[in-house]
């Protein structure tokens, strides 16, 4: 309670991205001009420095006004500007919510001029020690929706239905902290139409003799903790239908490339085409990878999201056995819902990858094994090829050998002759039948080897070898010999 | 690229389509094309303020890691 006579009657918070520095300042100056602030609140008056304060939620900046205070927070990962309603305390408690209300909606449409980009916002309506039941329905009336049906109420039908429920009204209860305020409630408004988990505004009561500590810092903090969990979950969501989607595109292409399979099994399909089924399957298979990477990129970051919000959630509302939560409770459930989802996806994920890898296994050993009967068919063909070279070259050297036979015979014969024509046949008569058969052979062996090692070693360019040489020589000793006995002879 | 810098870009892209289709509305000469061009602009600015909003969800979670 404000010393000088004035309650907290309500708040209204602008959450901010926390380095939007630039669009705060721009929103503090609008919201300080606004109110008709006598010293200024310009965005001058917003020291850089102080847009960056470390550690957990801090009152950064307070302006105070007649009718109004202007916060500025800085909580973990948001900004909030702050707007404190005060009315006299002798003022009816509907009535100045009501007054208060259209104060805020002029200031929202303010707001919505500029087209800040705000995170989210949240409307608190404030009241002392009052009972619980009692302001919950003030509040509902007041917020115009006298038909909330108390969460305690439809508990069976929640537990029942379970999963995601957008409930058609409800309102949370909590007990406070005894610790922080003395004691009270906070109540958690959710309208008709509107989506628990993703929301743009959200309403609270609070029913408490000493606000202040709540709505300072306690109150935002989980406020800020659901705005961001809700967003997380509505981008992931989005992913994980992209996600799905593609997981479901991959699991037709697999039963396709699996099913054509089993009907080409009897056919012979080309390794080309089964090489580009595998390279097709190993694309896929890569999909999936990536997709299994940001699912549990997702399970991390909601997992992450669910303990900041049960710290924020653990300072401002009451535990123990007894004590009245619906609110954690409330949201616990659907976000173990989003994190259930969540695993399922990893596990069809991971099922579908499995599939994937088997259906890459599969056509990978039909290649193998077509590879395999195509090696032993080339291996059957090299294996006839070679029995026939064999074959060409055996009957090459017999014809070889009697083409050097004939060779033979014909060179003996007309070297006799030529030698008898040169030196006379009765001269050559004289010489002893066995020394000329061996000099006659000889010159035929080297005119016939001769040959032979000529056409060698002009199909291979090299002259070196032994053979050539040798049939060289003989031939020249033999020359050499028939001309030394037709010399022995006259 | 960073997927951050990747949505800036195209907020900004969505920002020049919807001055386009601004100054085309501007210069329309009959009332049947200005509020086809007027159409054009509501759908940009609602795509700028989509990407707008992905890019702050993307901004709150990289600020968690």
């Amino acid at each position: 309670m404000a010393e000088d006579g004035r309650r907290t009657v309500a708040v209204h918070f602008f959450y901010l991205l926390k380095e939007d520095t630039e669009s705060l300042q721009r929103l503090w100056a609008l919201l300080g001009a606004g109110s008709g602030s006598p010293r200024g609140t310009t965005s001058e008056g917003l020291a850089s420095s102080s847009l960056e304060p470390e550690g957990h939620c801090q009152v950064v900046h307070k302006v105070e006004l007649d009718e109004l205070d202007l916060c500025l927070l800085m909580l973990a990962d948001m900004s909030a500007i702050e707007i404190v309603y005060h009315r006299p305390a002798s003022a009816p408690l509907g009535s100045s919510w009501r007054q208060v209300l259209e104060k805020i909606d002029e200031t929202r449409a303010l707001v919505d001029r500029e087209k800040a980009p705000l995170l989210g916002e949240t409307t608190v309506l404030v009241a002392g020690g009052a009972r619980e039941a009692d302001i919950g329905e003030l509040a509902a009336a007041v917020l115009g929706a006298d038909e909330l049906v108390r969460e305690a109420d439809h508990t069976e039908a929640y537990t029942t239905t379970l999963g995601r429920r957008v409930p058609a009204g409800t309102i949370l209860a909590s007990e406070l902290e005894p610790g922080i305020s003395s004691g009270g409630f906070l109540l958690n408004f959710i309208l008709p139409g509107q989506d628990s988990r993703v929301t743009s505004r959200d309403y609270y009561a609070l029913a408490t003799g000493q606000p202040e500590a709540v709505i300072a810092c306690l109150l935002p903090e989980v406020d800020a903790a659901l705005k961001k969990l809700a967003r997380v979950t509505a981008h992931f969501e989005q992913e994980r239908l992209t996600i799905a989607s593609e997981r479901s595109v991959v699991d037709r292409q697999v039963g396709a490339v699996l099913h054509q399979q089993l009907i080409t099994e009897t056919g012979t399909p080309g390794t080309g085409r089964l090489e580009e089924q595998i390279a097709s399957l190993s694309r896929m298979f890569g999909v999936l990878g990536t997709d299994s990477l940001l699912v549990r990129r997702a399970e991390d970051q909601l997992h992450r999201s669910l303990k900041t919000l049960d710290d924020s959630l653990d300072q401002l509302i009451a535990k123990g056995p007894g004590a009245r939560d619906e609110i954690s409770k409330h949201y616990h459930s659907i976000y173990a819902v989003e994190l259930e989802a969540v695993r399922d996806n990893l596990a069809d994920l991971a099922f579908s990858r499995q599939s994937a890898q088997a259906a890459i296994e599969v056509v990978r050993t039909q290649v193998e094994l077509l590879r395999a009967g195509e090696e032993a068919a080339i291996q059957s063909q090299t294996k006839e090829l070679l029995s026939r070279s064999l074959l060409l070259q055996q009957e090459r050297l017999a014809l070889q050998v009697a083409a050097g036979f004939v060779e033979f015979v014909l060179v003996f014969y007309y070297v006799l002759k030529s030698w008898e024509g040169i030196v006379g046949q009765n001269a050559v008569e004289h010489i002893q039948p066995v020394l000329r058969l061996i000099v006659v052979a000889a010159m035929s062996a080297g005119a016939a080897l001769g040959t032979h090692f000529l056409a060698r070693a002009l199909h291979r360019d090299y002259w070196k070898g032994r053979g050539l040489w040798l049939s060289v020589a003989l031939l020249a000793v033999s020359l050499g010999a028939m001309v030394l006995l037709s010399i022995g002879i006259t | 690229m960073d997927v951050i810098k990747l949505i800036e870009e195209a907020i900004e892209y969505e920002r020049q389509a919807a001055d386009r289709y601004r100054q085309g509305a501007k210069g329309a000469d009959d009332p049947e094309t200005r509020a086809l061009f007027e159409q054009l602009v509501r759908w940009e600015e609602d795509h700028e303020r989509i990407l707008r909003d992905r890019l702050a969800t993307l901004k709150l979670i990289q600020g968690q890691q």
